[in-house]
């Protein structure tokens, strides 16, 4: 693995406005950033992402049949007990999944596994500049010489959510409605992109800001004509949802959601100690426990993390030196866990993270992130990558 | 080859995009969009023109005129789709058929074009509540093999009482980073 610099497209930036990729820059600083990218060989990617990858997916998957018939493990997880049938249930019928995303902490030949960071299972971003917009670099990259002929990515990430819509498609009332914060230009150009795949899948879809969805007197969810919506694709964290007004009626709406209820259980940083617990000692894992007593001073060489913190927010980290990283952010109001430090390896830009993704039940691309500091967050910028 | 070969926007782009890769051999393909409405309103309202959802319902009644399941007495058909039968003339005797209630409308979709509307199917509602449609098999001919199958939709209009009770959580920790999901 190596970063490589490389002159940028000089149109990207038009072309990323005229394909929908509208959040390239966000509050004025650059996300998209294609002045470097990182070369990986195929071993590397096929031994040491790939197939943990879809090792740890099988893993965490086998995990969660253990837990929705298990109300202790329920309540580590902080999941609210009005959800909890409505959880099981969705398991038992094997409500259909779409995507998610493993973060590794990856540096390349000699220098050991790839570790697993955490599993965004239920609202993972970065999609769209993974799955299109670094595609199109590599091939336009290549077209032009810039990069060798033959040069490759792993990346099927948009063909792998075609199928799986397809595939789903099935067992979905239509149309499919797409809902997000309806300010975050990043979400609503994600939603945007993963309708755009449904379509392509055959499904009608429809959108819908997540603030007005409407409530029926016999408790069903509605769109702002009043129509019923049936089945939600929501880029929305669950945990949000159950804490909400309107969460009280899911259980009984016959909404079918996706991410389905029973991602509540993966998307949850819990699933780290217990993954630990059950595999002790794999080589993707790091050694991770609950967290009883936040008050207490972290020890060197530890990190802790709330459950439900998204975007490297409260992440609270301690070097093997003692040395102390803090991350501000609003998710002070859910239990804690402790994962053994592990950094980022240092490259010229920063410091990389693997998004490895996982659609249907494929492993099928990846996306690497560079932040200035050893938390990543959503001050990070998006990095190509090529297999060479 | 650990890549797509190649990749397209129908939706989000300024126009359909296709781009088949440098290694691409495949022709690039087409991709169909369905869509189940139970009126013309309700096909304009999921961004259909006037025009295609008029000549989808024209189309799909005219089809059902052909293609509907016909019974030899009103009783036989009402078991079946309840109050929604009625009766044709036919040279070779009149006959029952279940009336429309929805048209399923297939359009085509591709790189750098409109919509191309393709054809467009009729609905029935059966006695249970339940949306069904006419297929034929393939090979089958019209003899034989004809049947229905459930289109997978329920009745879709209530009455809304309340709104805005998702996205409070949003709100709350906003002001702190560009949204509220991620990971």
């Amino acid at each position: 693995m190596q970063r490589i610099a490389i002159a940028e497209r000089p149109d990207w930036r038009a072309s990323a406005e005229r394909l929908g990729f509208q959040f390239h820059t966000l509050e004025g600083e650059p996300y998209w950033d294609e002045r470097a990218y990182y070369a990986f060989s195929l071993e590397e990617i096929e031994r040491d992402i790939e197939t943990p990858t879809g090792e740890v997916h099988e893993l965490a998957m086998d995990l969660v049949g253990d837990v929705v018939q298990d109300e202790s493990l329920l309540r580590r997880l902080a999941i609210p007990e009005p959800y909890w049938e409505w959880i099981a249930t969705s398991w038992r019928e094997a409500s259909p999944h779409l995507y998610g995303r493993m973060d590794f902490a990856y540096a390349g030949d000699g220098s050991g596994p790839a570790k697993l960071y955490e599993l965004n299972y239920d609202t993972p971003t970065s999609l769209y500049e993974a799955a299109f917009f670094q595609w199109l670099w590599l091939e336009e990259q290549v077209a032009r010489g810039a990069l060798a002929q033959g040069s490759d990515q792993y990346n099927l990430i948009q063909e792998t959510l075609i199928e799986a819509f397809a595939t789903i498609a099935k067992r979905l009332p239509r149309p499919l409605y797409f809902s997000a914060v309806r300010e975050s230009l990043e979400d609503q150009g994600t939603i945007a992109y993963l309708a755009d795949c449904a379509e392509q899948a055959g499904l009608a879809t429809r959108k819908i800001a997540i603030e007005d969805i409407g409530l029926s007197e016999d408790g069903r969810y509605t769109d702002t004509d009043d129509y019923v919506i049936e089945a939600l694709f929501k880029l929305y964290p669950l945990e949000f949802m159950f804490a909400e007004p309107f969460g009280a009626a899911l259980p009984a709406s016959r909404l079918v959601l996706i991410e389905p209820p029973w991602k509540a259980i993966l998307s949850n940083k819990g699933i780290l100690p217990l993954l630990w617990q059950r595999h002790e000692g794999h080589p993707n894992l790091l050694p991770a426990f609950f967290d009883d007593k936040p008050e207490e001073a972290l020890p060197a060489g530890w990190v802790r993390k709330p459950l439900f913190s998204r975007e490297g927010a409260n992440i609270e980290l301690r070097t093997n030196d003692g040395d102390t990283q803090r991350s501000d952010g609003p998710y002070t109001d859910a239990p804690y866990i402790r994962q053994a430090f592990h950094p980022l390896p240092k490259f010229d830009g920063g410091y990389p993270l693997i998004g490895s993704w996982v659609v249907g039940d494929r492993a099928c691309g990846l996306g690497v992130r560079e932040d200035a500091s050893l938390i990543t967050q959503d001050t990070s910028r998006f990095v190509p990558h090529v297999i060479r | 080859m650990k890549r797509s070969r190649q990749l397209a926007l129908l939706a989000i782009a300024q126009t359909p995009w296709l781009l088949v890769g440098c290694d691409g051999s495949s022709a690039p393909q087409e991709v169909t969009k369905q869509g189940f409405y139970t009126s013309i309103d309700a096909c304009q309202h999921d961004g259909n023109s006037a025009e295609v959802c008029q000549r989808a319902s024209n189309s799909a009644s005219t089809a059902g005129t052909n293609t509907a399941p016909r019974y030899k007495s009103k009783a036989e058909c009402i078991a079946e789709y309840g109050d929604l039968c009625t009766e044709r003339e036919h040279e070779s005797g009149g006959f029952w058929m279940p009336l429309m209630t929805g048209f399923m409308i297939s359009q085509l979709l591709s790189p750098g074009r409109a919509p191309v509307y393709l054809d467009s199917n009729p609905i029935y509602r059966n006695r249970t509540g339940q949306y069904t449609e006419v297929y034929r098999d393939r090979g089958g001919g019209l003899a034989g093999g004809v049947g229905t199958r459930p289109v997978d939709i329920a009745p879709n209009r209530a009455i809304t009482v309340s709104r805005s009770g998702f996205g409070s959580s949003a709100a709350a920790r906003s002001g702190w980073g560009g949204s509220s999901r991620g990971g």
